[in-house]
C-alpha cells in the first residue's frame, strides 16, 4: 500500500506540468472569448485588458495583437493601436487584414515621414519583411537538409545533375544563413509615439535644446535606450531623445 | 632674450585667463540701447556673460510682443589695476509688435552645468510720430478697392512700400495681416514705379491680393508689416574703427514698417426678391449644357456636361439641380473648378459632368437647368437658364434578346463606389491561442534538423568506406579461418571416412585447401611445387616445407598402396598433418 502511494505521488509529480499547461490554455481561451464579447459590447477597456491577459507569460500571437490594435483604435488611442498592428505584423507579415488596418491607422497620423533612409539595414529590412524569423529559419533548415541529402546520394551516384543540385542548394544554404543572421541581429527596435504631441530633445534631459516635435502615431527607430530616455530617429536627419514613457517600443521578435 | 620673456608672459596670461577667470563668480545680465521708442523703432538687446572665457549662446524665451533677430556675439578681455576681466556679449535686435509697456523676455545661459537668468527689463513703446509721408525716408500703406462688399465678392487689397530713392535696403520681408475670414488670391506682381510726393522721389513696390469675404459682418484686417535692413555705408574714421571689416564697410540697421488696420463691411444679401434657390453665389455667370451623344441605344451612355462661367470664384459654384426621368441612370463625375485672375477680376469656370444611361427606348426631354446668383454691380438677383437637348434612345441588343428569349441575363455593370472606411473586424478564430513566440522546444527542433544533414552525410560516408573495404576483408577472413576449417575437415575425415584411399585423398585436399585459403587461391588446383614456392616466398622454414612435402608424398603413396595407410600409421598421419599445419600457421602470422 505504501509503495502504491509512493508511485501515485511520483506520477502526479510527473504529470503536474502538463496539467498546469492545460489550465493556462483554458484560461487563455476564456480570456480571448470574453475579450471578443467585451469588444462586441463596446467595452473596449475591458476587451484590451482581457486580450493582454491572453499574452501573459511569453505567449505571443499575431491575431491577439491585431485585436488589441482594433481595440485601442476604438478607444481613440492611435499610437497604441499602431504599435499593436506593427507587433501583429511581426508574426503575420502577409496577413491582409493586418496590412489593411495598419495602413488605415497610418493614414490618420499627423507627421509625414520622408522615406529617404537608404542604409543597408533599411534595405535589408524592406527585403526580408515579408517573412518572419521563424519562416527564414524553416527555409534554412529545409534547404540545408536537401543539400546534405543530395551530397549523400552523390557519394554513391556520380551524376552531373547531382553536382548542380549540390551547388544550388549549397549556395541557397549559405544565402539563407546570411539572411537568418542579419534578420536575427540587424533590426533595431522600433517605437510609436503615444502622446498627442511629444518634444524631442538634443540630450536625455529636459533642459536640453528642443529639436522638434512629434505627434501621436509617428513611427521611429530606436537607436539607444537609457534609463528613462530613448534616443530615436524619425528621419535620417531628425534624431533626438524622448522620454521612454512617450513610446510604444517594439523589439524585433 | 626679451622676445622670449614677452612670449612666456603672454602664454602665462592666456593660461591665467582660461583657468583662473572662470573661478570667479559669474555675472549674466541684459541691457538695451534705449528704454523708450516708437512702434517703428528697433532695440538692441545685449546679453552679457562676465568672468567666463567661453559660454554657449543664451536661450531667449519667445514673446508675442517682439520679433527677435540674433545679431552676433563679441568677447573682450580687460586688465584693469592688475585684475583680468573677460566678458562675452550676445546681441539681439528686438522689433516691437505692439504699443505699451513691454517686458523683454528673460534669457537663460548654461555655464559649466549651471543655469543663470538675466535681469528683467521693461521698455515703453509709443505710436509712431505723425510725420507727413513726404518727409519720411520709407513708409508703407495699404488700402482696399472697396470698403463694402458682399460675401463671395472679390475686393482688392493693395499694400504699397515707398522707399526714398537712394536709400539702400535689403532682406525685405512682407508679412500679411491675418486673413482667415477671406479666400485669398495672389494677384500678379506689379513692377516698381517712381512716384514724386512733396518734391521727393520714391520707389514704390506694390503687393496686391484678391480677398473674397466668406461671411457677413464687419471684418477687421489687421496691420501688414514689412521687415528689412537698411544699409548704411560709411568710411572708417581711424584704423581702430570697425577693425576687421572692409575699408568701405556698411552697417545694417533693421527696421519694420507697419500699415494701419483696415475695416471691411461684408454686407448681407438683400432679402427682397431673393429667389428660393439662391445659395450665396455672387458675380455674373452664364450656363451651357451639352450632350456628348443625342442618339444612343438602351444601355449605352451619353455624357451631359454643364458649364458655368463668369466673374466670380469657381469654387463657390454648386452643381445646378437637375430633374431627370427615373428610367435614366446617372453616374456623376467629380466637378472641375478653375479660377483665373485677370487684373482685379477673377474669372471662374465650373464644369459638372455626368454619364447618363437610358433604360428605355424613347425620346427623353429634359427640364431646363437654371442658375441663380447675386450681381453686386447691379445689386440684383439674376437667373440664367439653359435647355438640354432631347435624348433619342433606340432599343439596344439587350432589348432585342429580351424580345426573343425572355428575361435577359445582360445587366448593366458599373463601378462600386466606396462610401466609407473602417477597420477590418476582429479575429475570433481560436488560432489566436497558438503560441507564435520562440520556445526552447522549437529552437531544439530546428537545431536538430539543421544538424541531421551533416549526420546523415557522415553515415553515408561510413557506409561507402565499409562497402569499399569489404572486398579485401573477404581475403582476410578466408585466411584467418583457414586453420579452423582445416581442423574441422580433418575431424570430419577421421569420423566419417574409413577406407584408406579416400582418407589419404581427403587429407591431401584439406592440406591444399588450407594453403589455398592462406594464399587466396583455389587450393585444390595447386601443385606441390607451387605450394613449396609460395611457402618459400612467405619465408616458412625449409624443414617445415620438407615435412609438408613428405606428407603430400605419403598421402599420394597411400592412394596407390592402401596397405601403407592403416591403423597406427593413419593416426600418425592425422597428427602430423595437424602439427605441420599448426606450425605453418604460426610462421605465416
Amino acid at each position: 500500500m505504501r509503495h502504491l502511494n509512493f508511485w501515485i505521488l511520483i506520477l502526479l509529480f510527473l504529470i503536474s506540468p502538463l496539467l498546469a499547461v492545460n489550465a493556462q490554455e483554458e484560461a487563455r481561451a476564456s480570456f480571448f472569448v470574453e475579450g471578443n464579447q467585451a469588444y462586441e459590447e463596446q467595452d473596449f477597456a475591458k476587451a484590451a485588458k482581457l486580450y493582454e491577459s491572453v499574452l501573459q507569460e511569453d505567449h505571443a500571437n499575431g491575431h491577439v495583437y491585431y485585436n488589441l490594435g482594433n481595440t485601442y483604435y476604438r478607444m481613440g488611442k492611435l499610437g497604441q493601436a499602431l504599435g499593436y498592428f506593427l507587433k501583429a505584423m511581426q508574426y503575420l507579415p502577409r496577413h491582409e487584414d493586418i496590412i489593411a488596418n495598419l495602413q488605415y491607422v497610418r493614414l490618420q497620423t499627423t507627421d509625414q515621414k520622408e522615406d529617404t533612409d537608404r542604409s543597408w539595414r533599411q534595405i535589408f529590412n524592406t527585403w526580408t519583411v515579408d517573412f518572419t524569423r521563424q519562416e527564414w529559419i524553416i527555409f534554412l533548415v529545409l534547404c540545408n537538409t536537401v543539400f546534405w541529402i543530395v551530397t549523400v546520394v552523390r557519394l554513391f551516384y556520380h551524376r552531373e545533375i547531382l553536382l548542380w543540385l549540390m551547388i544550388l542548394f549549397g549556395s541557397g544554404t549559405v544565402f539563407l544563413m546570411v539572411a537568418c543572421f542579419l534578420k536575427w541581429w540587424s533590426p533595431l527596435p522600433i517605437g510609436v509615439i503615444l502622446p498627442k504631441e511629444t518634444t524631442v530633445y538634443s540630450a536625455p534631459h529636459q533642459q536640453a535644446t528642443v529639436l522638434f516635435q512629434l505627434h501621436e502615431g509617428a513611427e521611429v527607430t530606436i537607436e539607444e535606450e537609457a534609463e528613462d530616455w530613448v534616443e530615436i530617429q524619425f528621419e535620417p536627419t531628425k534624431k533626438g531623445w524622448v522620454g521612454k514613457k512617450s513610446l510604444f517600443i517594439i523589439h524585433p521578435n | 632674450m626679451m622676445k622670449k620673456f614677452w612670449f612666456l608672459e603672454g602664454n602665462i596670461l592666456l593660461l591665467w585667463c582660461i583657468f583662473i577667470v572662470p573661478a570667479h563668480a559669474l555675472q549674466f545680465f541684459a541691457s538695451v540701447d534705449k528704454k523708450t521708442g516708437t512702434i517703428e523703432d528697433y532695440f538692441v538687446l545685449t546679453l552679457t556673460v562676465q568672468d567666463v572665457s567661453s559660454a554657449s549662446q543664451p536661450q531667449l524665451s519667445s514673446s508675442p510682443d517682439f520679433k527677435i533677430n540674433y545679431q552676433g556675439q563679441s568677447s573682450q578681455t580687460q586688465w584693469i589695476n592688475g585684475k583680468v576681466s573677460a566678458q562675452i556679449d550676445f546681441r539681439y535686435a528686438l522689433i516691437p509688435l505692439r504699443t505699451g509697456t513691454l517686458q523683454i523676455p528673460l534669457a537663460t545661459v548654461e555655464v559649466e552645468g549651471q543655469n543663470y537668468k538675466s535681469n528683467p527689463i521693461q521698455i515703453e513703446i509709443t505710436k509712431a510720430a505723425n510725420v507727413p509721408a513726404a518727409q519720411k525716408t520709407a513708409f508703407v500703406k495699404s488700402f482696399l478697392s472697396a470698403d463694402k462688399a458682399y460675401p463671395n465678392q472679390q475686393i482688392i487689397y493693395t499694400f504699397e512700400l515707398y522707399i526714398k530713392r537712394g536709400l539702400k535696403v535689403t532682406n525685405l520681408r512682407f508679412e500679411r495681416p491675418e486673413l482667415s475670414a477671406f479666400h485669398v488670391n495672389e494677384l500678379e506682381k506689379a513692377e516698381p514705379v517712381i512716384r514724386v510726393m512733396g518734391g521727393q522721389s520714391f520707389e514704390v513696390y506694390t503687393v496686391t491680393l484678391g480677398l473674397t469675404p466668406l461671411k457677413e459682418g464687419t471684418i477687421e484686417i489687421g496691420s501688414a508689416s514689412l521687415h528689412g535692413e537698411q544699409l548704411i555705408q560709411g568710411r572708417r574714421n581711424s584704423l581702430f574703427d570697425n577693425f576687421g571689416s572692409s575699408f568701405f564697410s556698411g552697417q545694417r540697421k533693421p527696421f519694420q514698417l507697419r500699415t494701419e488696420p483696415l475695416v471691411l463691411e461684408s454686407l448681407p444679401f438683400p432679402e427682397k426678391k431673393q429667389p428660393a434657390d439662391f445659395y450665396g453665389l455672387v458675380g455674373n455667370y452664364a450656363i451651357q449644357a451639352k450632350l456628348s451623344q443625342e442618339k444612343v441605344k438602351v444601355g449605352e451612355s451619353t455624357t451631359l456636361t454643364l458649364t458655368v462661367t463668369g466673374t466670380g470664384r469657381a469654387e463657390s459654384i454648386r452643381k445646378p439641380s437637375l430633374q431627370l426621368d427615373s428610367t435614366l441612370k446617372v453616374y456623376e463625375d467629380q466637378p472641375s473648378y478653375d479660377t483665373q485672375i485677370q487684373g482685379p477680376k477673377q474669372l471662374g469656370r465650373a464644369v459638372f459632368t455626368m454619364a447618363i444611361v437610358p433604360s428605355q427606348p424613347k425620346k427623353y426631354n429634359f427640364h431646363p437647368v437654371t442658375i441663380t446668383f447675386f450681381d453686386p454691380e447691379n445689386k440684383s438677383y439674376e437667373t440664367r437658364q439653359v435647355a438640354i437637348p432631347p435624348l433619342f434612345v433606340e432599343a439596344g441588343e439587350a432589348q432585342q434578346l429580351t424580345a426573343v428569349g425572355g428575361d435577359s441575363l445582360l445587366v448593366q455593370k458599373h463601378a462600386v463606389q466606396r462610401l466609407g472606411d473602417d477597420l477590418l473586424p476582429l479575429h475570433k478564430d481560436m488560432a489566436a491561442l497558438e503560441n507564435m513566440a520562440w520556445t526552447y522546444s522549437s529552437i531544439l527542433l530546428y537545431s536538430a534538423f539543421f544538424f541531421l544533414g551533416p549526420l546523415f552525410f557522415c553515415f553515408g560516408l561510413f557506409w561507402k568506406w565499409r562497402a569499399e573495404h569489404s572486398a579485401t576483408n573477404v581475403d582476410k577472413i578466408r585466411s584467418s579461418q583457414a586453420l579452423s576449417k582445416f581442423k574441422k575437415e580433418l575431424k570430419r575425415i577421421q569420423s566419417e571416412v574409413t577406407e584408406a584411399q579416400p582418407v589419404a585423398q581427403s587429407i591431401m585436399i584439406a592440406l591444399k585447401k588450407y594453403i589455398g585459403d592462406k594464399a587466396n587461391k583455389y587450393g585444390e588446383a595447386l601443385t606441390a611445387q607451387e605450394i613449396e614456392s609460395w611457402l618459400q616466398e612467405k619465408q616458412v622454414e625449409a624443414d617445415l616445407i620438407s615435412k609438408l612435402k613428405d606428407l603430400f608424398e605419403h598421402c599420394e603413396l597411400a592412394q596407390y598402396a592402401a596397405s601403407s595407410f592403416s591403423g597406427e600409421n593413419k593416426q600418425q598421419i592425422y597428427e602430423l598433418s595437424q602439427n605441420v599445419i599448426s606450425q605453418i600457421e604460426g610462421q605465416l602470422k
